[in-house]
């Protein structure tokens, strides 16, 4: 097990069953029913925006803050708090975005 | 396409389950509607279906949440069941843009209860922004819905109940606290105990988290707060300070505490969104600092056959949620002709007498929790104020010198001009304006403009499709 300080799954949850999806372009683990902020979380990626030279991360989870909006399946300005992982889910994360650019 | 209600509910937390239930008992055909996947809302958050969590995960509350699930589903046959979806517009009277799983459509509505919940009120300082630093309800959501813990040295600070509630799913989780830092005092936390006495159902949860934290040896440190985070790609220290009793910080007392994840969060504000589109009236409230909408008794907006119900309408916690929403939804029931006058009264006559009960006790925990101006010390030039777009203090606080004097006037900074469109900045932004001593007339929220979700841009094509409602 990774000891690096973040996030992990904790031993006594039964998940859904084990998948995988594509972070830029690396495969990480992920179990059904997670969201996507969560398998990224977990496999230590704590940043998951880049806004010009800053870096933010998940911050409300709950939909809200959108600090965790990323390109998912080809679909810029998604929440990976509010969308569900499923096999071959493609994520690209750490999208520059310029100041003033609605996504 | 347009699927016709006679109401609609936006909303599954405590107050939408509550309002649809008696909407649903009158026989009135009704949508409920959240993005969620399962009903709920922010407490009642259940793990997703493929999830089994161990018995020690499971809020303390979950037996109310599952009481009033089942209730929902034997309300009647009226109901469609909207989940997954995103009500993100509104662009004619009585009637709402819905995205669902890739489909648009739109629903009209008579009568419309808004239970948009609440969003958590955040007091910024430099590096807040930095990741690894997380909300305190979105931490205590990661471990109890999605069953990820942090690992290392874990700080929570801030001040409400999340706070508490927070730290006690950390420890509950096994994992280590280096502190907890709440910014009020011990003995004004006592006082909100006397407050819960005119509403004792909330005196068992209380008890069992402060338990879990003594008995885990979790020191809480009361009148403390942040001053800043610090580190690289990922927060790396925390400086605490000592409070006075004005909440400022006294010079010299500072703490530096090394850390690897951050919880903060400063208690509750509405989260009004759908309310603010639709054109209902909302006020600043300068004794809970947060604009509120205007509502009678019963929950009824500005806009005609509007209602507003749950913390979305005032923050008062998940009871005081379903009782408004229990009110909101016999009075629609009404409107609409499904009760007689002598029926929503003896229905409603209950859950009114909840509701003064329960207001002694929301009026205790505003008095406890609402920041006081020296709470907001921790702001410095360089702080950023809007995630989104990367403004700072510094920024905002220049145009106020210049004489700029309402959130409108500082939008060319770029605040609340993200996809948030505001819901971070423009409360920290009131309250800079606030103790810029502007008039309070000046304190107005922001004109918001659809989409109030981000939304995928396909949601925006003309495709639309057959709504495939299910029941809860
Ligand atoms: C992160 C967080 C964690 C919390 N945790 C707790 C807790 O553990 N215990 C506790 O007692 N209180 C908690 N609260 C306080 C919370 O506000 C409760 O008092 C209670 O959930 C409020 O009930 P509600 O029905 O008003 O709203 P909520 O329960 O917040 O429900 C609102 C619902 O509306 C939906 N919604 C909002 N806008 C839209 C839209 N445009 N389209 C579709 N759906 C929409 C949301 O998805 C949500 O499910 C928490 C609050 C937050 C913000
Ligand atoms: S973390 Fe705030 S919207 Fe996802």
């Amino acid at each position: 097990m990774n000891e690096t300080p973040g996030f992990f799954r904790l031993d006594d949850v039964k998940r859904g069953e084990a998948l995988e999806i594509k972070v830029d372009g690396k495969a990480i683990p992920a179990f059904a029913g997670e969201t996507v902020a969560t398998a990224l979380l977990a496999a230590g990626l704590l940043s998951c925006q880049s806004h010009d030279d800053r870096a933010l991360g998940v911050f409300c989870n709950i939909g809200q803050c959108c600090s965790c909006l990323m390109t998912i399946d080809g679909v810029s300005g998604v929440r990976a708090c509010q969308t569900l992982v499923s096999p071959g889910l493609v994520v690209e994360s750490r999208r520059l975005q310029k100041r003033g650019s609605r996504p | 396409m347009t699927h016709r209600f006679q109401a609609a509910v936006v909303g599954m937390g405590p107050a939408g389950m509550a309002a649809a239930i008696e909407l649903a008992r009158a026989g009135v055909k009704i949508a409920l509607i959240d993005q969620a996947p399962l009903p709920g809302g922010q407490v009642y958050r259940q793990p997703p279906g493929e999830f089994s969590m161990p018995p020690g995960l499971a809020p303390s509350r979950h037996n109310i949440g599952h009481a009033l699930r089942r209730e929902l589903a034997q309300a009647g046959s009226s109901l469609t069941f909207l989940n997954g979806a995103v009500v993100w517009g509104a662009f004619s009277p009585g009637t709402l843009s819905v995205h669902q799983t890739g489909r648009n459509y739109e629903v009209s509505y008579e009568k419309l209860v808004i239970c948009e919940g609440a969003q958590e009120r955040i007091i910024p300082c430099p590096g807040w922004t930095l990741p690894g630093v997380i909300s305190l309800g979105g931490l205590q959501k990661m471990i109890t819905t999605q069953g990820i813990a942090p690992r290392g040295r874990v700080l929570l600070a801030g001040s409400g109940p999340l706070l508490i509630g927070t730290a006690a799913a950390v420890v509950g989780a096994g994992a280590s606290l280096v502190g907890v830092y709440e910014a009020v005092s011990f003995t004004s936390l006592m006082s909100l105990g006397l407050g819960m006495m005119a509403w004792p159902r909330l005196l068992p949860e209380s008890f069992s988290y402060m338990s879990e934290l003594i008995f885990k040896g979790v020191k809480v440190h009361f009148n403390w707060g942040l001053k800043t985070l610090s580190g690289d790609d990922r927060v790396r220290e925390a400086t605490l300070v000592r409070l006075d009793g004005s909440g400022a910080p006294i010079p010299g007392s500072e703490r530096i505490v090394p850390v690897d994840v951050v919880g903060i969060g400063s208690g509750l504000q509405p989260h009004v969104r759908l309310a603010r589109l639709i054109g209902c009236r909302t006020e600043y409230d300068p004794d809970r600092r947060y604009f509120a909408p205007v509502t009678d008794t019963w929950g009824q907006s500005s806009q005609t056959g509007v209602y507003i119900a749950g913390d979305g309408g005032g923050v008062g916690g998940a009871d005081w949620s379903e009782v408004q929403g229990r009110i909101s939804g016999l009075h629609a029931s009404w409107s609409l002709n499904r009760m007689g006058c002598d029926q929503l009264g003896s229905f409603s006559s209950r859950w009114l007498r909840s509701k003064r009960r329960l207001q002694a006790y929301v009026n205790a925990l505003h008095r406890v929790f609402t920041p006081k101006d020296g709470h907001y010390s921790s702001i410095t030039p360089e702080t950023v104020i809007c995630r989104c777009e990367a403004v700072r203090a510094g920024d905002l606080m220049a145009r106020m010198k210049m004489g700029e004097q309402d959130l409108t006037a500082l939008k060319p900074s770029r605040l609340a001009m993200g996809p948030c469109q505001g819901r971070g900045c423009e409360g920290i932004a009131t309250e800079m304006l606030r103790l810029h001593d502007v008039p309070r007339e000046n304190l107005k929220a922001l004109h918001l403009r659809p989409p109030i979700i981000p939304m995928p841009l396909s949601a925006f094509s003309k495709h639309t499709e057959r709504v495939s409602g299910s029941r809860s």
